[in-house]
């Protein structure tokens, strides 16, 4: 308290003059009371970001890698050939992470480990120093876990997500500029269930400085986990090329729960497909065309035809989350790991039809050949109308 | 903007005449809706008028244009060095558009500032003996002309954030290590943006905090840093412009024989067998040295040296070489799975 007095003291220092000739002209000096409370109040908040950040530093940790390769890119060009793109450089500097659990389990961003360094040493922050293994990323959600040996750590209090609300306060925090303590960035809630349901959105300041940081509110409670990921990359590092714009994703907890559990028996988590080119495009708002989400082509032995399914069937559900339109299977893929067993049910000519299907990783089902007539929905994003020819 | 409320630094004369004006205005405002009571009113009244734009002449693609701060009455202006300062003419824009030529007279080649004047007398100012210590979280307000957005009598751009953390810089500059390594004021403000440099960053109550560095990339991470040169180091440069020596680097082979010296005190050899990547090694330790006494072995790595990260071998000669004699050493090393601390009593001799 005693801090703001100077303050006070400054300002009405300032103010006394204005005062004597003003000698009780109420609208101007009420218009100056309100810029002093304005400025007491930012010296307040200052305290209120530091005590969120106290609560939350101790379950940061410094994470350090050493050794390791740069990154290339394959992309697709325009012509479609498959190039090597010059890919965002992965700098030596320290990365982030927070402590999950007390037994030592690290969640992170994995956009800290594509170098696939050799070592990786944790510090925590009273100091101590942990060499640390990488048990297992998450391609899909761009985490890895660390493990190091010890016990009785600090684990972060979690955000009540369900009052999660944009507008409301948000910080993110990290070591990456080598700071003694976490810098800190200030913003709201931009966004919620973003990335496929996976992330909430923030404007304050995301970066390799503190990907695999968290992402805390006002009473520095873990919200989630601060990614690069942005737009619809898939690698480790998509996203990264929006950093520090005031667009900012992070893994919310509900689901890094959910991940450190698959993420800890050892296995990586690889996105789930189901092998099916679904329909052109989104259905439109308030287009009373039936609901679900119309398969046009199924792969070739791919989970979708292995399990019966048909072209014309309409998904409505996938493991227990209702389907109306592809954003909504995206979001329950989102969930599910390649591997995993689930439940579908799908419309076909108004019967429901329920099944059973393995997820498999895109990379283990027959590539589907788009139907030459009508350009598939995945390769255009965007589709632009054609002008029909004159006669 | 008519609404200009009383510059502390001003002539008392002028200052009174102006109180006259703001009393009319607040009046005026007050009656006819309410002024605007925004948080940082006070700040940017007062950081406006003490920022100027700058313009320079253009070098190829390179962007002539920045921002500066007024640091005295009668037209020192502090600024980031650019390719701006290079050509003939160099001009200073006020907030109040006026023009002026700016005349360079000093430079400050380690912390890349650039100390301009113009002729004019009575202007505000910030004065840099102040210094109101700044911490994490604090707001502030970043005012400068990233973009060169304003023009004319156009006042700079402001923008609110907070101080991210201090810390030590470790960037470069193209392809160049940045010259600057000592501490920073790193803010949530995006302050990297073309122009921005040399602007001002001032606190929620109108205090100069730091002023906006030369646009670089942080080596730790890749990106473009946020930062400003805290007010300390600015005032370090204005105040004794003259006394600014040109860091000039040390002989890098006098360096090495100089942390080679070390490495052999402390009875320790590196496994350098070249490549581009050559983490620290260790690989003899002398038997009775000190590096042996306090427990280093050999097929350690070592990850800090007073908990500086070491990468490279390369690394830990410049840490060697920057301690000081005789003083305390502690070393992170990675043993296994283990990271062991080694702790000698000194460094040895220079």
């Amino acid at each position: 308290m005693t801090r703001n007095r100077p303050v006070v003291d400054g300002i009405r220092w300032q103010l006394l003059p204005l005062l004597l000739i003003l000698a009780g002209s109420a609208p101007a000096g009420r218009a100056d009371e309100a810029a002093i409370s304005a400025t007491a109040l930012r010296t307040h908040q200052r305290q209120v970001f530091q005590a969120a950040l106290e609560r939350i530093a101790p379950t940061i940790v410094r994470i350090d890698t050493i050794g390791g390769a740069q990154a290339v890119r394959e992309i697709q060009d325009r012509g479609g050939d498959t190039v090597v793109a010059a890919t965002f450089r992965q700098a030596d500097g320290p990365t982030t992470g927070v402590l999950w659990t007390r037994d030592g389990y690290i969640l992170t961003s994995s956009f800290n480990f594509v170098r696939q360094p050799a070592i990786i040493t944790a510090t925590l922050a009273d100091g101590k120093r942990f060499v640390a293994h990488l048990v297992a990323r998450d391609r899909v959600a761009q985490l890895a876990l660390l493990k190091i040996e010890t016990e009785d750590l600090p684990t972060p209090p979690r955000a009540p997500l369900e009052g999660l609300r944009p507008g409301q306060w948000a910080l993110t925090a990290g070591l990456g500029y080598g700071s003694a303590k976490p810098a800190l960035s200030v913003g709201v809630i931009s966004g919620l269930r973003r990335n496929e349901g996976l992330c909430a959105q923030t404007d304050a300041k995301t970066s390799p400085a503190n990907y695999g940081g968290p992402l805390l509110d006002i009473e520095g409670r873990l919200i989630g986990i601060c990614i690069p990921k942005a737009g619809r990359g898939t690698d480790e590092i998509a996203g990264v090329e929006w950093y520090d714009s005031g667009i900012g994703f992070a893994v919310t907890h509900d689901h890094l729960n959910q991940r450190f559990e698959a993420l800890r028996s050892g296995t990586d988590w690889h996105a789930g497909v189901l092998g099916i080119l679904t329909s052109k495009g989104d259905r439109a708002v308030g287009d009373d065309s039936p609901s679900g989400v119309r398969i046009e082509r199924l792969a070739e032995d791919g989970p979708a035809m292995d399990a019966g399914l048909e072209a014309a069937d309409r998904i409505v559900e996938l493991d227990g989350h209702a389907v109306d339109r592809p954003l909504d299977l995206r979001r329950a893929l989102a969930t599910l790991a390649a591997g995993q067993t689930v439940s579908v049910a799908v419309d076909r000519d108004g019967k429901r039809i329920r099944a059973e299907l393995t997820l498999r990783r895109a990379d283990e089902v027959k590539p589907i050949e788009p139907p030459t007539s009508q350009p598939s929905g995945r390769s255009q994003p965007f589709p632009i109308p054609v002008p029909e020819p004159q006669p | 903007m008519s609404v200009e409320r009383p510059a502390i630094t001003r002539p008392s004369a002028l200052r009174a005449w102006r109180l006259f004006i703001c009393l009319a205005v607040l009046s005026n405002s007050a009656s006819g809706g309410g002024p605007a009571t925004g948080p940082f009113d006070r700040a940017i009244e007062i950081a406006r008028p003490r920022v100027v734009k700058l313009y320079g002449a253009g070098m190829g693609r390179q962007k002539a244009y920045g921002s500066g701060v007024l640091v005295s009455p009668d037209g020192r202006i502090v600024t980031a060095t650019s390719l701006m300062l290079e050509g003939r003419s160099l001009r200073a824009v006020l907030a109040d558009g006026s023009s002026y030529a700016a005349e360079l007279i000093a430079r400050d080649p380690y912390r890349q500032l650039a100390l301009l004047k113009i002729d004019v007398r009575d202007l505000p100012y910030f004065d840099v003996t102040r210094d109101s210590h700044v911490r994490t979280g604090d707001w502030v307000i970043a005012a400068a002309n990233p973009f060169k957005v304003a023009s004319g009598r156009e006042p700079v751009s402001v923008a609110a954030g907070i101080i991210a953390a201090r810390t030590r810089l470790a960037a470069r500059h193209r392809r160049q290590d940045f010259s600057y390594d000592g501490e920073v004021l790193l803010t949530d403000v995006v302050v990297s943006a073309p122009g921005a440099a040399g602007g001002a960053l001032v606190d929620a109550r109108g205090n100069l905090v730091g002023v906006i560095g030369r646009p670089v990339v942080s080596t730790r991470t890749n990106t473009w840093v946020n930062y400003a040169l805290p007010v300390a180091e600015v005032a370090t440069f204005v105040l004794a412009p003259d006394a600014v020596e040109a860091r000039t680097r040390p002989d890098p082979t006098a360096e090495r024989a100089a942390a080679e010296k070390r490495l052999l005190q402390l009875g320790l050899r590196l496994l350098d067998v070249g490549g581009r990547v050559r983490p620290p090694y260790v690989e003899r330790v002398r038997a009775a040295s000190a590096a042996h006494t306090a427990g280093l072995r050999a097929n350690d790595l070592i990850l800090a040296i007073n908990d500086e990260s070491v990468a490279t071998c390369n690394d830990v000669r410049t840490a060697l070489q920057a301690l000081e004699p005789q003083t305390p050493l502690s070393l992170f090393v990675k043993r296994a799975d283990d990271v062991v601390l080694i702790e000698l009593a000194s460094a040895g001799e220079s």
